[in-house]
């Protein structure tokens, strides 16, 4: 009854997600009493696996053949499904990636077993897991079991288990090369090159905390005292549109419907009134803090806590209190 | 005799080389649908009579250049009679020339005066000062001008400086006779072919701007304006009407802040990919630039849909609703925009809650709730259609507030539905017609339901769907729902409400969708006068207004944020609105307030306030009696 966490790279890299999938996996195992194993899916995989095998893992399965190096649904799920039936692992953990969303749902086809997606905690009651997931738009949580026969697929959202507090494994664990039995009849997908978006310079939408700033802060002159509060709290500049028209602050910094949708776990609004195209921009934020001096600004009505005054006397007062806190 | 046979000859020729360029000019595979309008026939009439015969919007849009065309064409009427009688000549034999001592002949030189003023006025704008706008200088514009002028002094040389019959006299007749051929060749294959397009497109156009057409029924193919096989009799009218002089291009927001649509070429594109065989009309820009297509996508999708080219248009073109609106649907459906904002409008609005902004249905439950708004069910007479500017908008949501204390002061009946979703504005103003039918189909079964009988709503956008595009639904059209905007809901109550005025300078945004696409502007005067508004106007106001960015989907589009290169067309709608001087610009479109609003953040101005008809007109109801 092992776990297996199935990680994800791309090109040599991994994707972030797959470390809090390997929580996770990790997480399960030791709830359960079982052995984790981490599986990795490509071509050229040497470094990966010596990264993976540090970990507290008890094998590391790398799942190495040319017609791997690109992914196809057909690929990953023809390797997998092998892999899984081989090690006879009972619950497979991934992270739900914009990948995993594409081929999870054919490996448990293939497998003709349950997948719990997107689930955002786990805990074992009677011998057995039970999983988190939520429905309605967040509103409530559900807790989900699998019936039948194992294996038993499970994908992690983004943000539920913490990847940082993953500890290396006391000594690297082996690394084990299974055969890939793979022709490229099997694959009825031809990857093209893959396509690249613009890159950001400022990446808000991956921010955890955000200070926002609107036309309020006056001028371009007083940007310093807001960059420092963001300094103090860890967190990213973002500026509402007539900031960026005006050219204080880069249009890559702009939040909202012409500029970029963000899900902080903090944004703290400065100066803005709080318009629609702002607001659908933001309205993915855990915890809304506003400050403004007028009362009536609409901001107030998204946010969780709200501060009227003058944001010349709180943002310094406010940064020189996260100073000496910390 | 010979000369006679000569003239007769030349005369069949021109004519004939006339009637086959017109009918190479309009003789292509098209569709009859949709057919051309006749209903209201009078209005129609009266409209060919101003707009052609008194050339109002021609002198109304360039007073000069209006007058001086003006002259020339009142003088080609005046000339009617002298043309049939010079040809009569050449049939009869120009022995039977008499000296003129009619006292038509001394009206027709008065004309023959004013037409060569007219003339070499607008020969030279055309080529001395060269505004931009004309484009590329025109070769047949000088033939054009040249015979013009030949033409009139021949008349004036004919009519007086020589002696009837004699050889000279003849020489002259001659040339007159070959000027007047000249022309019947140059007109069909020329922009000058206006002169027979556009009096008929003129009398065809539709009642209001930017009208889009409903699918052919039972044409499983049609999905959208596609193929050049797709145009319809107005289309390929307006193609050949067109007189090339750029007063849409002129009017254009889009244009006007230096974006690259440019109506004008939208229209001389379609018309040179018709007359060159040309099958796909619009495309990407690479597509463009190889040929395979006429209009490019870039352009189509900058339109704000306003109307203010078909406003500008002398000659009855609709560019918007025919031609642009119908060409991003074609390109919609077909599966060829290339536009990342565009897919993520149509995704937002395709999954519930269903609105342009994809804000959840509790925003709205909560402000309902709040502020205790009936709910409709059937037994009130008004349907009150927040529309999402209501619903979501916390401006919008004030709007509300205003409304309700307006229609309860004014007794009312009324009720909001518990649940509205879009009625698909921007879906379809952005192409994707199959939104828009998922959303209508939804909404009417609703309207059935509840047994709706009128609706009224703040949004002009909302009330265009409603009395336009709606009707088009066989099962929407049988409810015989009755639409009102708020301005005409408020104007009708102004008698029956309590009022104290307050006299304050304001200066009213017209809303293009209310102006243009509804024709309404004497309304919401009426509610700010009530108000005690002293009103002063923007140089384009009424008909004539300018948008404020958000029309056709680019309030969620927006995808205009690279660089500072040029401005945007709600900060200089907002400029314009400032330099009345008035504290507050009115508005009658829960749009407009958010893209006046973002303009005048951005020009550091809160002390211009942008409010509602119906937020100012609340402000001035007397306080209801405390009843004990």
């Amino acid at each position: 009854m092992s776990v297996l966490v199935v990680m994800e790279q791309q090109e040599g890299a991994w994707h972030k997600l797959s470390w809090e999938a390997l929580a996770a996996g990790l997480e399960l195992g030791r709830a359960l009493g079982e052995p984790v194993a981490a599986a990795v899916v490509g071509e050229a995989l040497d470094a990966l696996e010596t990264e993976l095998a540090a970990q507290a893992v008890e094998r590391v399965l790398s799942l190495r053949h040319p017609l791997l190096a690109a992914y196809t649904p057909d690929g990953y799920t023809t390797a997998l499904e092998a892999l899984i039936r081989e090690t006879k692992a009972a619950w497979v953990v991934l992270p739900h990636t914009y990948q995993v969303r594409d081929f999870a749902p054919k490996l448990a086809t293939a497998l003709d077993c349950g997948l719990i997606p997107d689930v955002i905690g786990l805990r074992v009651e009677g011998g057995a897991p039970v999983f988190v997931r939520q429905l309605f738009q967040g509103k409530l949580n559900a807790d989900v079991v699998f019936e039948g026969p194992p294996p038993y697929l499970v994908s992690v959202q983004a943000g539920a288990f913490r990847a940082d507090q993953l500890q290396p494994g006391a000594s690297p664990a082996p690394v084990e090369r299974p055969a890939v039995a793979l022709e490229s009849k099997q694959i009825r997908t031809r990857p093209l090159e893959r396509f690249q978006e613009a890159k950001r310079t400022v990446d808000l939408a991956s921010a955890a905390i955000i200070v926002s700033v609107g036309r309020g802060i006056k001028g371009p002159e007083n940007l310093p005292m807001m960059e420092e509060l963001a300094r103090a709290l860890g967190a990213e500049l973002g500026a509402s549109r007539p900031v960026c028209d005006s050219g204080w602050l880069p249009l890559e910094r702009q939040v909202g419907s012409s500029g970029q949708t963000v899900a902080p776990k903090l944004y703290l609004a400065i100066g803005i009134s709080g318009a629609i195209q702002h607001l659908v921009g933001m309205k993915g934020s855990r915890t809304v803090a506003a400050i403004n001096k007028d009362p009536t600004a609409p901001i107030f009505e998204v946010a969780d806590y709200g501060i009227v005054g003058d944001l010349f006397e709180i943002v310094p007062a406010l940064t020189a209190a996260l100073k000496s806190s910390s | 005799m010979l000369a006679r046979t000569a003239f007769a000859l030349l005369l069949a020729a021109s004519v004939a080389y006339f009637v086959r360029f017109v009918y190479w000019r309009f003789h292509h595979p098209i569709q009859r649908v949709p057919p051309l309008r006749w209903d209201h026939p009078g209005e129609r009439l009266w409209r060919v009579f101003c707009e052609v015969l008194l050339q109002t919007r021609v002198i109304r849009e360039r007073p000069v250049a209006g007058l001086l065309h003006a002259l020339v064409m009142w003088g080609f009427f005046a000339f009617a009679w002298v043309s049939a009688e010079h040809l009569s000549l050449g049939v009869r034999g120009l022995e039977a020339a008499r000296p003129s001592d009619s006292w038509y002949g001394v009206f027709a030189a008065a004309w023959a005066v004013a037409v060569t003023i007219g003339i070499l006025g607008l020969t030279f704008r055309r080529f001395v000062l060269r505004p931009a706008v004309l484009g590329p200088l025109s070769g047949t514009s000088a033939v054009v001008a040249a015979l013009i002028v030949l033409l009139m002094t021949t008349y004036l040389l004919g009519w007086r400086g020589l002696e009837a019959g004699s050889a000279a006299w003849q020489v002259n007749w001659w040339v007159h006779t070959l000027s007047f051929l000249g022309m019947l060749v140059v007109i069909p294959q020329s922009k000058h072919l206006h002169l027979l397009a556009g009096p008929v497109a003129i009398f065809f156009r539709g009642r209001t701007t930017s009208g889009m057409r409903a699918l052919r029924e039972g044409d499983d193919d049609d999905l959208g304006m596609v193929r050049f096989t797709d145009l319809a009799p107005k289309d390929l009218l307006d193609l050949h009407a067109c007189v090339e002089c750029g007063r849409c291009t002129q009017a254009c927001p889009a244009n006007v802040v230096g974006q690259s649509l440019n109506p004008k070429e939208v229209i001389l594109q379609m018309q040179r990919g018709l007359l060159a065989g040309g099958e796909v009309i619009a495309g990407t820009e690479e597509e463009a630039a190889a040929g395979k297509v006429w209009v490019t996508e870039r352009d189509l999708f900058q339109c704000l849909s306003c109307g203010a080219c078909e406003e500008a248009c002398p000659v009855g073109i609709e560019h918007v609703g025919r031609k642009i609106l119908d060409l991003r649907r074609g390109l919609v459906s077909e599966g060829r925009t290339t536009s990342d904002k565009v897919g993520e409008l149509f995704t937002t609005m395709e999954r519930a809650p269903h609105n342009p902004w994809g804000v959840s249905h509790e925003a709205r439950r909560k402000f309902l709730e709040a502020e205790k708004f009936p709910f409709f069910d059937g037994t009130q007479e008004w349907l009150f259609w927040m529309g999402c500017g209501l619903n979501y908008d916390p401006h919008g949501q004030e709007v509300a507030r205003a409304m309700r204390r307006i229609l309860d002061a004014g007794a009312v009946s009324w009720g909001v539905l518990a649940q509205e979703t879009c009625c698909g504005e921007p879906g379809r103003r952005a192409g994707n017609e199959y939104l828009y039918l998922q959303l209508s189909e939804k909404l009417v079964e609703v309207f059935q339901g509840k047994k709706v009988r009128k609706i009224l709503t703040c949004d002009p956008h909302c009330a265009r769907m409603f009395d336009a595009d709606y009707r088009a639904i066989p099962d929407y059209e049988s409810l015989g729902i009755e639409v009102q905007h708020h301005s005409e809901t408020l104007a009708r109550l102004l008698p029956s409400l309590p009022l104290e005025p307050v006299r304050e300078a304001v200066t009213f945004h017209d809303p293009c969708y209310l102006a243009r696409g509804r024709g309404l502007t004497a309304e919401p005067r009426a509610v700010l006068a009530a108000s005690g508004a002293s009103l002063i106007e923007m140089a384009h106001h009424g008909k004539r207004t300018f948008c404020c960015g958000a029309g056709g989907g680019q309030l969620y589009l927006a995808e205009d944020a690279p660089g500072h290169d040029r401005q945007r067309v709600n900060h200089r709608r907002f400029a314009e609105a400032a330099a009345t001087g008035a504290a507050i610009v009115a508005v009658a479109c829960p749009y407009c307030p958010i893209m006046l609003k973002d303009a005048a953040a951005y020009a550091g101005r809160d002390d211009v306030a942008v409010l509602d008809i119906a937020e100012i007109l609340a402000r001035r109801l007397r306080a209801p009696a405390l009843s004990c």
